[in-house]
């Protein structure tokens, strides 16, 4: 028990201790904050009105425009981190595990940061589906400003040659511009400049064979849906059941729901991704390792030491034979490559050995802020009101300030504190002599210091997800016979009738249930920018569409409105006070919408007096 | 970029470029927004023509009707509306031939689109006329915005919309 609390409040220690560094921090950097994320979020969105206007003539020049709008806002992350981890006094990007910073002033410069973290951070901004964001924004405003393209089956390589010819070509001259750059970046007088064109273009050709890739990978496992080993794995699923009689690709099926829908989400979004990003701002601690040409030469990683590296760079000459062959030609066609995957590798290792009680209080402090940002964004959303979409267009980029801004500055600047004072722990756990293992752990070893901080970090991971603000939903409540102004629409509903059997256009239609006829009345006092209200029927916790099918009311002509009486299919169970319609604007396009729940005014007691048949009215048409 | 020990105009200056890059950003992103949902037309005023699809149009006059004969006899506006005619010179012997003809009716806050049902033209087939014979489009307008009469558009479905200027009566 002792340990139990011993563990926790060591963990709650680190948490404030986290909360308290982070906010000091940004106290200190704030207008570089700002600025620097001003200027990422200006990126991305000029980045989002190019990549509309290319989208229909070149949909193609997409993948380039978006790489670049993420290369500058990343280099804005980096530089915003690096002027944080310049704060703490951690001298940022200098190799800080002593590998001689001074013998290579290169590895300490900016754009060398940039150019060694750039493409991991791409990767990560592509698994966590912020990239998908940003495509989404792209097509989504394509979509409402150029009219309905095909933008995204133009963007597929394997349905468009000219795609497939676009993206080969930008892969294959971006990799050789590539190899060009670096070497004339040595030569030239102005190497920033030139630096950062080497980053641009690897981003893109990054960028490009990530959508490449996906597509393939996509088309693969439609091929093999459809071969002819699919139908040999399907009867060796059933010769299996057929043996230990239990429905093993259903409950295999079941597992990997359970695994897809519960398990992964916490896993990714609430526990990989915060370490991850951690691992990920170690980087601009700088690099501890070494990349894999040198660990080939060095024959084994357990071998370095402080040094090692500059004596490394410089035993070129002394490797000769078949040796030489392969470090030279690894260097060219890879080189940089391991540069990048191995930092991270090394920086997500160090965030691991760090101890329990700083991985839960981090994984803690990520998801509140995280959580915060998501309730601050809703509250934002809330406080506009329901708009159509054009609205929604204009003032996205704006409602998206809170999250790459104010929330972003806050993660940012947690991820600098977290990764220092990993650094500190490691260092002190270095320093500490052995036998001393709860150093290193922030004293939570042992599997009971390892559980309870797992169990509490998991809790509030799963809470933050339920706790989620979901989508904002603004709703009039009205009762029958009030007039509603729903986005420019009219909207007014009469009391229903109940009837056992309705006749239509000379049929008539009966029911085991009960029929809700309700009449209906939708007009357009100016032009409607919507195609008309979807219009249900909820009752409890079922909703039920009209009863031919289709919950679409089409909007009324300018000027007019359109009665009609809308026929719902219902539990006589669901006969009550509770029953009220649901009306919803219905926009190609839509954002946060005014909606209206109109109370039905039902009551059990009607079912009595239910009709055995109604006849149900043909629509009609008036001026407003 | 930023270093370790930055010096207030440093701080600020980053500041003021984001600031800066951010206001020129939301500047151009609301004036792009301007036009959002806003049809692109050419005014042409009221008498002229203009030109559309190869179709060369002008607005000739707006009567009201009270009712418009059909192949099958008569169709009369809804309650409290009226049926107003738009008469447009036409020479579409040069029009592309796959345009379809769109007419609208513009009264204040109102685009009321051409009454398909009433008449006995189907509107969108005007177009492959080839010939020079006036067009006439039929409108169901509420009366009370018969005073907010102010053009009649003409989309040929490719090349400009037309906005041809003109008044009831």
């Amino acid at each position: 028990m002792a340990t139990l609390q011993e563990t926790l409040r060591l963990t709650a220690a680190e948490f404030w201790r986290l909360l308290v560094r982070t906010a000091s921090t940004l106290a200190r950097v704030w207008p570089q904050a700002l600025g620097l994320l001003l200027l990422g979020w200006s990126a991305n969105n000029l980045a989002i009105l190019l990549g509309t206007e290319v989208s229909t003539s070149q949909p193609w020049a997409v993948i380039p425009v978006l790489a670049l709008g993420a290369v500058l806002q990343l280099v804005t992350i980096l530089a915003l981190m690096r002027s944080a981890a310049g704060s703490l006094g951690r001298n940022a990007a200098a190799g800080d595990a002593g590998d001689e910073p001074a013998a290579d002033p290169k590895r300490n410069s900016f754009t060398w940061l940039v150019a060694t973290t750039l493409l991991t951070f791409l990767v990560m901004y592509a698994a966590f589906g912020f990239l998908a964001d940003y495509a989404r924004r792209v097509v989504l405003l394509s979509t409402y400003r150029k009219g309905y393209g095909d933008l995204l089956a133009a963007l597929n390589p394997l349905t468009s040659p000219t795609t497939a010819v676009a993206m080969t070509s930008i892969v294959v001259i971006g990799w050789l511009a590539g190899r060009l750059i670096e070497p004339w970046a040595e030569r030239t007088r102005y190497p920033l400049p030139v630096r950062f064109l080497g980053i641009a273009v690897e981003a893109i050709v990054g960028l490009t064979i990530l959508l490449g890739v996906f597509r393939i990978f996509e088309w693969l496992q439609l091929w093999a849906s459809d071969r002819v080993f699919s139908a040999w794995w399907d009867t060796a699923w059933g010769a299996v059941n057929s043996v230990i009689h239990l429905d093993l690709p259903a409950f295999v099926q079941q597992s990997w729901q359970v695994f897809v829908d519960v398990v992964w989400p916490v896993l990714s979004v609430g526990v990989l991704r915060p370490l991850v990003w951690l691992a990920m701002a170690g980087l601009v601690f700088g690099a501890r390792v070494l990349s894999l040409s040198e660990l080939w030469r060095l024959e084994s990683p357990a071998t370095l030491r402080p040094g090692a590296l500059a004596r490394l760079r410089s035993d070129d000459q002394t490797t000769s034979g078949i040796r030489t062959i392969v470090i030279r030609a690894q260097s060219f066609l890879f080189d940089g490559l391991d540069e990048r995957v191995l930092p991270a590798w090394q920086s997500l290792r160090l965030v691991l050995r760090s101890g329990w009680a700083f991985l839960g209080a981090y994984l803690i402090a990520f998801t509140l802020i995280d959580l915060a940002g998501r309730w601050l964004e809703h509250l934002a959303i809330w406080l506009i009101g329901g708009h159509q979409a054009a609205f929604w267009i204009k003032v996205d980029p704006f409602v998206d300030l809170i999250t790459t801004v104010v929330v972003a500055a806050f993660q940012w600047v947690l991820l600098v504190v977290a990764y220092q004072r990993a650094i500190g722990l490691d260092e002190e756990a270095v320093a500490a002599p052995h036998g001393a293992p709860a150093d290193r752990h922030g004293g939570a070893s042992g599997p009971l210091g390892a559980v309870t901080v797992a169990v509490v970090s998991i809790a509030v991971v799963i809470g933050a997800g339920l706790a989620q603000p979901g989508e904002v939903e603004i709703v009039q409540h009205a009762a029958t016979y009030q007039r509603l102004d729903l986005q420019g629409q009219r909207v007014i509903a009469a009391a229903p009738r109940l009837a056992h059997a309705v006749t239509s256009y000379g049929t008539e239609i009966g029911t085991d249930r009960i029929f809700v006829v309700v009449p209906f009345a939708l007009g357009s006092p100016a032009d409607p920018h919507a195609l008309g209200v979807d219009v249900t029927l909820q009752a409890g916790t079922r909703t039920y569409a009209p009863f031919d099918g289709g919950s679409l009311v089409s909007a009324a002509p300018p000027g007019f409105s359109i009665v009609q009486e809308l026929v719902f299919e219902v539990d006589p169970a669901d006969i009550g006070s509770q029953a009220r319609l649901r009306v919803r604007p219905s926009e190609l396009v839509s954002g946060t919408q005014q909606q209206a729940e109109i109370s039905l005014g039902l009551s059990p007691d009607q079912l009595a007096d239910a009709a055995p048949r109604t006849d149900i009215a043909t629509p009609a048409k008036a001026a407003l | 970029m930023s270093t370790p020990t930055q010096r207030p105009p440093v701080r600020s200056s980053v500041l003021l470029a984001g600031v800066l890059a951010a206001v020129l950003t939301a500047a151009l992103w609301l004036y792009l927004a301007r036009l959002d949902g806003v049809p692109d037309y050419v005014d042409v005023a009221a008498g002229q023509s203009g030109t559309a699809a190869g179709g060369t149009w002008r607005l000739r006059g707006l009567e009201r009707a009270d009712s418009v004969p059909n192949p099958w006899g008569v169709d009369e506006p809804v309650t409290g509306a009226t049926f107003v005619v738009a008469t447009l010179d036409a020479d579409l012997r040069a029009a592309d031939p796959d345009a379809s003809c769109t007419f609208a009716l513009i009264a204040g806050q109102l685009t009321i689109t051409q009454d398909s049902m009433v008449g006995d033209e189907v509107p969108g087939a005007v177009c492959a006329r080839h010939g020079t014979e006036p067009v006439s489009v039929v409108f169901e307008v509420p009366e009370k915005a018969l005073g907010d009469i102010e053009a009649v558009t003409v989309a040929a479905g490719t090349g400009a919309r037309l906005r041809l200027a003109g008044t009831l009566g």
